[in-house]
């Protein structure tokens, strides 16, 4: 029992509550639990820090590539560096 | 295949290894007991999955690695993020793959350029046996509750 806090795994989206115990605690479903997950998990969000440089950059080499799709892109074969 | 050429290849894999992400306090650390949580690899619209994945966070990813073309895609644009050229990418693993071997266990071009192009670049790879996985070895990457483990698993870095 001692260990039991650290050497195991704890969901934290399904409810390992007997049926009784869950209908007591409001009977919420998969789908309520993991709303309000994703709720809290957008309100608490705060995007990492990118250089606007960088952002330009991605975006420059991601229009390239659309602009090559269908023709042997995205290739099949490596490229040796 | 050769079973003892697969069993050689497989000993020189490292027995641990570190994804780092620009955000070096994210690096995860894989092998031993560890067990990682991370992003989900494979959606579509991947060229836009990827600059998701690193403006919108700062942890490490994985990518889709079919085809050589859509993993070195991911691996160049980690290198932009990282703002070093992709040459440096060697010895800075930052991308992972999987690669799922279909039914009936058979590696084709474009899983094996994938796999290729990862390991080109010191990139880490997993191959899979999928039918040991329900189809769905990538999302097992990720699973908590080991329910189907594969039987044979590996990272190249």
């Amino acid at each position: 029992m001692e260990r039991f806090k650290d050497a195991f795994y704890q969901p934290f989206l399904s409810d390992w509550q007997n049926h009784e115990n869950w209908a007591l605690s409001g009977a919420e479903d998969t789908t309520q639990r993991a709303t309000k997950i994703w709720q809290k998990a957008l309100t608490e969000y705060e995007a990492p820090d990118v250089d606007q440089a960088i952002k330009e950059e991605l975006q420059d080499y991601i229009a390239r590539c659309k602009l090559n799709l269908g023709h042997n892109v995205p290739a099949l074969e490596p490229v040796y560096f | 295949m050769d079973r003892g050429l697969v069993m050689e290849t497989v000993a020189k894999v490292p027995g641990t290894f570190s994804s780092t992400p620009r955000n070096e306090e994210r690096a995860i650390y894989c092998g031993d007991n560890a067990i990682n949580f991370g992003l989900v690899s494979g959606p579509p619209n991947v060229l836009d999955t990827l600059y998701s994945n690193l403006t919108h966070s700062d942890k490490p990813f994985a990518a889709t690695g079919i085809g050589a073309g859509r993993a070195l895609n991911a691996i160049a644009i980690c290198a932009i993020s990282l703002g070093m050229p992709i040459e440096e990418m060697i010895q800075k693993t930052s991308v992972m793959t999987n690669i799922n071997i279909n039914s009936p266990h058979k590696l084709d071009d474009s899983m094996a350029y994938g796999a290729m192009q990862m390991v080109l670049l010191d990139q880490a790879v997993s191959v899979r046996n999928d039918t040991c996985n329900d189809g769905l070895s990538t999302g097992t990457t990720g699973r908590s509750d080991n329910r189907s483990w594969p039987w044979w698993s590996f990272f190249w870095v």
